[in-house]
C-alpha cells in the first residue's frame, strides 16, 4: 500500500472512512514510520482543537434577550385568528357549494331560505326568553305576598304576649335548637363508630 | 429535533418561556461559534444576541421538516456576511481562493517531520490554535469552527452554505492543514 494521504488521515479520525479502510490504514501507519507519525500528529491536532473551552456566556444572557423582545407577539396571534377566520370562511362557503351541487337548488334562493329559518329560530329564542322571565317575575311576586302574611300573623300573635314572655320564647327556642343539633351530632358519632367497628 | 419544533410551535402561539428553552439551549454554541469569528468577547454577546432576535422575528418562517440548529446558524452566518460587507472586510464567501484548484488542497502525502503539535503540551497548543485561527481566512475559519467546535456533520454544513458536500469537505480539510502549518510557524 502506497503512504497515506493527509485527508485519508482526517477521515480516519473522524470516523468517515468504512471499517475496512480503517483496518488498512491503521496497519499501514503501524508500519510506517512517516505515515505514524503523521496520523498521531493530526490525530493530537484535532484533539486540542475540539477541547477549546467554550466562551463563557454570562448569567443574564437569555433574559437579556428576552427583555428585547416586541412587547407582545400580534403579528403571531393575528395571523392565527386571520387564519382561523379564512378557514370559517372556506368551510362555509365549501359546505354551501356542496349542499347547492347535491340539492340542485339555486344557491340565492336556498341563502334566503337559510337567513328565514335563522331568524325565525331567533325570533322563537326570545319569545321563550321573554315568557321565561315573566314566570321568574310571577314566582318573587308570590314569593314576597306570602312573606308579608307570615309576618302580619306572626306580628298579630305576639302582639298579645310582652316583651319579657317573648325573650323567654325565643331562649327556650335556641336551647331545644342547639339541644336537638347536639343530640343529632351525637347519634352520627355513634353510628360512625359502629361502622368502623 | 422533535423537542426543537415543539418550543417553537410554542413560541408562535406567544409562549415566552419557549423561546428562553430554545435560547438556553443554543447559547453555548451561537456564542462558540461567533466569538471565534470576531475574536472579541463583548461583540460576540452583542451578536448573538441579535441572532436569537433575528431568529425570533422570522420564527415563522422555519419549517420544521428542516433541523432547527441548521437554521440557526444559518442566520447566524448571515449576519455575520452582513456584518463584513458593511465592514468592507474579507467575507465569509467560498469562492475559488487564489492560488487553489477547483477541488482545494493538491493531493498531499504525510511526512514525518518533527511536528509542533506533538511537541507541546495541550495547554499549549490550544492557546496556539486560538491565535492561528485569527489568521485563518473568515470563510476557512468557520467550516474550521463549525467542524471540530460546534461538531456540526458535513451534511449540515453543506445545507447551511447551500455547497456540495464534497466541497464542503475539501474546504474543511483545506482550513486543517492551514491552521496546522500556521501552527509550525515560530509564535
Amino acid at each position: 500500500m502506497s503512504c497515506l494521504k493527509n485527508e485519508e488521515i482526517y477521515a480516519f479520525i473522524e470516523g468517515e472512512l468504512s471499517e475496512r479502510d480503517g483496518r488498512r490504514l491503521e496497519a499501514h501507519a503501524a508500519g510506517c514510520a512517516g505515515c505514524g507519525a503523521a496520523l498521531e500528529d493530526r490525530r493530537a491536532f484535532l484533539a486540542a482543537a475540539e477541547s477549546l473551552p467554550s466562551l463563557n456566556v454570562p448569567e443574564g444572557f437569555a433574559a437579556g434577550i428576552l427583555r428585547n423582545l416586541p412587547p407582545e407577539s400580534p403579528p403571531f396571534r393575528i395571523r392565527l385568528w386571520l387564519a382561523s377566520m379564512a378557514a370559517g370562511i372556506v368551510a362555509f362557503s365549501g359546505t354551501l357549494a356542496a349542499i347547492a351541487l347535491l340539492s340542485g337548488q339555486n344557491l340565492g334562493a336556498y341563502l334566503a331560505h337559510l337567513s328565514q329559518a335563522g331568524l325565525g329560530y331567533f325570533q322563537d329564542a326570545a319569545t321563550t326568553a321573554v315568557k321565561l322571565m315573566k314566570y321568574i317575575f310571577l314566582f318573587f311576586k308570590v314569593t314576597r305576598e306570602f312573606a308579608a302574611a307570615l309576618f302580619n300573623v306572626f306580628k298579630q300573635v305576639t302582639a298579645f304576649i310582652g316583651p319579657e314572655a317573648q325573650a323567654s320564647f325565643l331562649i327556650a327556642a335556641l336551647f331545644l335548637l342547639a339541644a336537638g343539633v347536639t343530640l343529632r351530632r351525637r347519634r352520627f358519632a355513634s353510628l360512625e363508630n359502629r361502622h368502623a367497628k | 429535533m422533535d423537542d426543537d419544533n415543539k418550543l417553537v410551535k410554542r413560541t408562535l402561539r406567544g409562549d415566552r418561556e419557549a423561546f428562553e428553552m430554545i435560547i438556553r439551549r443554543y447559547q453555548q454554541p451561537i456564542v462558540n461559534y461567533i466569538g471565534r469569528m470576531v475574536r472579541e468577547r463583548e461583540m460576540a454577546l452583542d451578536f448573538s444576541q441579535e441572532i436569537f432576535l433575528k431568529a425570533y422575528a422570522s420564527l415563522d418562517s422555519f419549517r420544521p421538516q428542516y433541523k432547527f440548529s441548521t437554521w440557526l446558524f444559518k442566520i447566524a452566518s448571515n449576519f455575520l456576511i452582513d456584518y463584513w460587507r458593511k465592514k468592507k472586510l474579507p467575507t465569509l464567501s467560498l469562492d475559488r481562493t487564489p492560488g487553489e484548484d477547483e477541488d482545494g488542497l493538491p493531493i498531499q502525502v504525510a511526512d514525518d517531520t518533527v511536528s509542533v503539535v506533538r511537541s507541546y503540551e495541550l495547554q499549549e497548543i490550544r492557546g496556539r490554535i486560538e491565535t492561528a485561527l485569527d489568521r485563518l481566512p473568515p470563510a476557512l475559519r468557520e467550516l474550521f469552527v463549525w467542524r471540530h467546535i460546534n461538531g456540526l456533520s458535513y451534511e449540515e454544513m453543506a445545507e447551511i452554505k447551500n455547497l456540495p458536500l464534497g466541497t464542503v469537505k475539501n474546504r474543511v480539510f483545506q482550513a486543517k492543514e492551514t491552521l496546522r502549518r500556521l501552527l509550525e510557524e515560530p509564535a
